[in-house]
């Protein structure tokens, strides 16, 4: 306290808790009786603050343990000078230079190294005026020192002369100036501006700190909105080591730092298209940007959609110092898009389908609407519809070889399916091998005949049930289905089937399905408007040509009758007599108007059986009995011809209800059209029995039946134009009686023919026990 | 001459046809029959009224008057109810009728044209026999 008292001191550290007298009661002391000692109390507790400590009557306070450097700042607010210095007097001279020059200093004279040593550390100088040659120590060695430990304190040499070699070489050892010990006058000058130097130096080396402070913060921040990011970023170096990448990044693509080095060095590992990879580093390293959406590879081989801002880093020189490049993850965006497409593309195109099946038109038109948008909607290789129809005839050729029971004709012509429509890779509904397919063969015959209503495989190529897998492979064909059209009955009545690229999900397959329940719909609908146009057509053209059949019977039989009544009563001599000649000739007349009033007695049979049908006398029958009887009727015919005319009749047939005068009709008439149409080589009749049917065969080598007019043979009229040789005469109706019988007993009749080679007409009767 | 005449069957044939109404006129004359024709069915009551013949061939179908008409008329009419009546006709579907239809208006026979002339000789021989 007494201490204090005196006021020399500058500065004066209290602790705050003492026994006796504490530091509050010494501070309060000082501050009442204002003497010029600065009060830093030093304090353990911790509710001391620095408010507190000022309201105490502190200047300042620190916290124990005290940093000793610290307190060297609390102190050092005024001007310590260190003098180093081995003359007292010279020491004086110095001092008083100074007093005079109007600083405001402290100082410390020093004379040995020991001695500069400790004040170094105990007077912490603001600056150092240091004799340049002493006998034990000397200004080189004190550079030396100050250099190593204090480097930022100035060193004034303070000297006798010493030539300016030596001189000069203080200023390179690192002391701010020279000053001669005769010319002190400008000593002061030099301390202040020295001290100036240090300030500023230290000020400037401040705020280099703070500005590297600063930067750090900043690319602390970087870094961080870096690694936080959402957007998978990675980083790499010209020569390609990768060097960076963000969690986002690492979560992304599932790859390490190594693994992405690893990984780039091909690109094809990364990018889905190669060719894109390489462009995008190619459009970097010449130091532009890339953006735009690529499809990259993860570790694990997904494949995600990627948009991509890919940008060189450069210098301010423009030199590529690396890459960057910001993934943003937009599968799922994509995958919507992709998805929003499809669902508008497919919305187009079942709008048109409705529209396009909701308006009339033909069946041919509106099944290529279908399969075209089975095409577009399910991206379809190619897409074909068949429908079950009787094939009359099957071509030459034809693929139903293993099948065929006659020479052209399969045992599956009443379900041969025919291809109506065909969208995509092919087009064509013709053509050999195409156009038709048995059923129960093939992909589209199982389809059509399988108890599944539909057939479907996403793996074509090593499908075992699918044949021809080299022809799907080199077409890069993946799936392939096959649907029933099934009427609402349940009769299968063709098949929709397509081949794609793609695999077929199991939505599509739900909905194609629902289609081929549309297009059966769509096919009976048409089939039953066709029907109604065709029985109305059929009804007025039928109602047409019995008027006209009756006219013209009537017509022609009335002057008939009379030519046919004038003859007779000449040719009887009822008018006259007349010779053998006469009557001859009358005769010839004669025989030529039975033959045309058979004929049109024929015209009229057929008008009758038209009208009203047919009345049958179904009895048991032997078909053998039938053929021998019109054989040995018609052996004449033959003969006359000079034919080689042979029978062929089974034995052991069955006993058979049908109408034997009926059949007989028949039998002769192809008998007699084989007769009438062969000019030589043979005709032969024949029996079988199979399948419980009775099979009858007339076989000639006449001049056979052109494939077009095969189909019509049966048709009544038609043929009567086409095919009626007016030459052997005939109504050319025999045929179609000959249908209309056969068909009643519930039987089938057919033709093949090579035309120029001969002909064959099958008929068949099911063997059918007597009824009642 | 009186004599010849009541022996000879008298027939009325009514045909629009002439030829053939001049046929069938020639082929009764040969085989023995006094022949009267008219080529519509207008005058035909009149005239089997006033000539009385054994038996009337008529045509169905004729412009005019119809052999229907004509038949169901002359079976009407007490003076001529008891004069067999053959009706003819080559046109169908009228023939198919015919065949069943005969008696409905009254006929005792049909034929159908052409003639065959043993068959017609027959049934008007068989008729005007009965009648007689």
């Amino acid at each position: 306290m007494g201490l204090i008292k005196t006021g020399n001191y500058d500065v004066a550290f209290l602790d705050v808790n003492m026994p006796e007298l504490s530091g509050i009661e010494i501070s309060r002391y000082v501050k009442d009786n204002n003497i010029n000692t600065k009060i830093v109390y030093l304090t353990g507790y911790p509710c001391v603050n620095e408010m507190l400590a000022k309201e105490l009557g502190a200047d300042e306070y620190l916290r124990k343990p005290v940093d000793l450097k610290v307190i060297g700042d609390i102190v050092d607010k005024e001007l310590r000078i260190l003098i180093v210095e081995d003359s007292p007097l010279d020491a004086e001279l110095i001092a008083r230079e100074l007093t005079e020059g109007g600083l405001d200093y402290t100082s410390k004279w020093v004379k040995s190294k020991d001695e500069f040593l400790r004040a170094l550390v105990e007077h912490a100088p603001a600056i150092i005026l240091c004799d340049y040659n002493m006998p034990d120590f000397g200004a080189q060695e004190a550079l030396k020192i100050k250099k190593e430990s204090f480097p930022k304190i100035p060193l004034i040499v303070v000297s006798g002369t010493i030539g300016e070699d030596l001189a000069v070489n203080t200023i390179k050892l690192g002391a701010v100036d020279y000053i001669l010990k005769d010319r002190l006058g400008r000593l002061v000058m030099a301390v202040r501006r020295a001290l100036e130097e240090t300030k500023i130096a230290s000020e400037s080396e401040q705020l280099r700190t703070e500005l590297i402070q600063a930067k750090e913060v900043q690319l602390a921040h970087f870094q961080k909105a870096m690694a936080n990011s959402t957007d998978a970023i990675g980083m790499l170096t010209p020569d390609g080591r990768h060097y960076y990448q963000n969690e986002a990044f690492t979560k992304l693509f599932g790859f390490s730092v190594s693994e992405t080095e690893a990984a780039l060095r091909s690109p094809a590992t990364i990018y889905v298209d190669e060719k894109v990879g390489r462009s995008i580093f190619d459009t970097i390293m010449r130091g532009d940007a890339w953006t735009g959406e690529v499809k990259m590879f993860t570790k694990d081989k997904r494949i995600v959609d990627i948009s991509l801002r890919a940008y060189p880093i450069k210098d301010n020189n423009g030199n590529i110092l690396g890459l960057v490049g910001i993934h943003t993850d937009i599968t799922e965006r994509k995958r919507w898009e992709i998805e929003r497409e499809k669902t508008l593309k497919w919305q187009l195109h079942t709008n048109m389908l409705r529209q396009a099946l909701l308006v009339s038109g033909r069946l041919e038109h509106k099944l290529n609407i279908i399969t075209e948008s089975v095409v577009r909607i399910f991206d379809a290789d190619f897409c074909r519809i068949w429908l079950i129809r009787p094939g009359d005839l099957c071509e030459k050729g034809c693929i139903h070889a293993k099948n065929k029971i006659g020479p052209h004709v399969c045992r599956f012509r009443d379900k041969c399916l025919h291809l109506m429509s065909s969208s995509g890779r092919y087009t064509h509904i013709d053509g050999k091998n195409h156009a038709r397919v048995p059923f129960g063969c093939y992909k589209i015959g199982l389809v059509a005949a399988g108890l599944e209503h539909k057939f479907l495989t996403n793996d074509v190529v090593n499908d075992p049930r699918v044949h021809n897998h080299e022809w799907a492979r080199e077409l890069g064909l993946m799936s392939f289905a096959g649907y029933q059209l099934k009427v609402p009955g349940g009769e299968v009545i063709g098949v929709l089937a397509l081949f794609a690229k793609h695999p077929i999900l199991a939505s599509e397959d739900a909905l194609l399905d629902n289609l081929s329940t549309t297009t059966a719909f769509v096919v009976q609908q048409a089939a039953a408007a066709e029907e109604m146009v065709r029985s109305k057509v059929i009804q007025s053209t039928s109602e047409m040509k019995s008027k006209f059949a009756a006219m013209v019977s009537h017509e022609l039989r009335s002057p008939l009758g009379a030519i046919k009544e004038g003859i007779n009563l000449v040719e009887e001599g009822l008018v006259g007599n007349i010779n053998n000649k006469q009557k001859n000739l009358l005769d010839i007349a004669k025989n030529n108007l039975d033959r045309l009033e058979r004929l049109i007695n024929n015209v009229l049979d057929f008008q009758k059986i038209e009208a009203r049908g047919m009345e049958f006398d179904i009895r048991e029958n032997d078909i053998n009995e039938v053929v021998s009887e019109v054989a040995s009727a018609m052996g004449m015919l033959a003969d006359k011809k000079k034919l080689d005319f042979t029978v062929n009749l089974c034995g052991n047939v069955p006993k058979s209800a049908f109408d034997k005068d009926r059949v007989n009709q028949v039998v002769t008439n192809l008998v007699n059209n084989a007769i009438k149409f062969t000019e030589s080589g043979n005709v032969s009749i024949g029996t079988m029995v199979e399948n419980n049917t009775l099979h009858v065969v007339v076989q000639d080598t006449g001049r056979g039946i052109r494939r077009e007019d095969i189909l019509r043979l049966f048709q009544p009229f038609e043929q009567i134009d086409n095919l009626m040789d007016k030459k052997k005469g005939g109504s050319g109706l025999g045929l179609a009686i000959s249908k209309d019988i056969i068909e009643a007993h519930k039987g089938k009749i057919w033709a093949e023919s090579e035309f120029g080679k001969g002909s064959v007409f099958h008929f068949t009767l099911p063997i059918k026990e007597r009824r009642g | 001459m009186g004599k010849i005449k009541s022996t000879l069957k008298k027939i009325l044939v009514i045909d629009d046809e002439g030829d053939l109404l001049e046929l069938t006129r020639t082929r009764l004359e040969v085989s023995g029959y006094k022949v009267l024709t008219l080529d519509s069915g207008a005058r035909a009551l009149e005239v089997a009224k006033c000539e009385k013949p054994d038996l009337i061939l008529l045509d169905v179908v004729m412009p005019g008057k119809n052999g229907c008409d004509v038949c169901r008329d002359l079976k009407a009419d007490a003076a001529t109810r008891g004069i067999p009546v053959i009706i003819f006709t080559a046109r169908y579907p009228e023939e198919e009728y015919l065949k069943i239809g005969f008696r409905e208006v009254g006929a005792d026979d049909y034929v159908l044209k052409p003639f065959d002339a043993q068959a017609l000789l027959a049934k008007i021989k068989f008729l005007t026999h009965q009648n007689s």
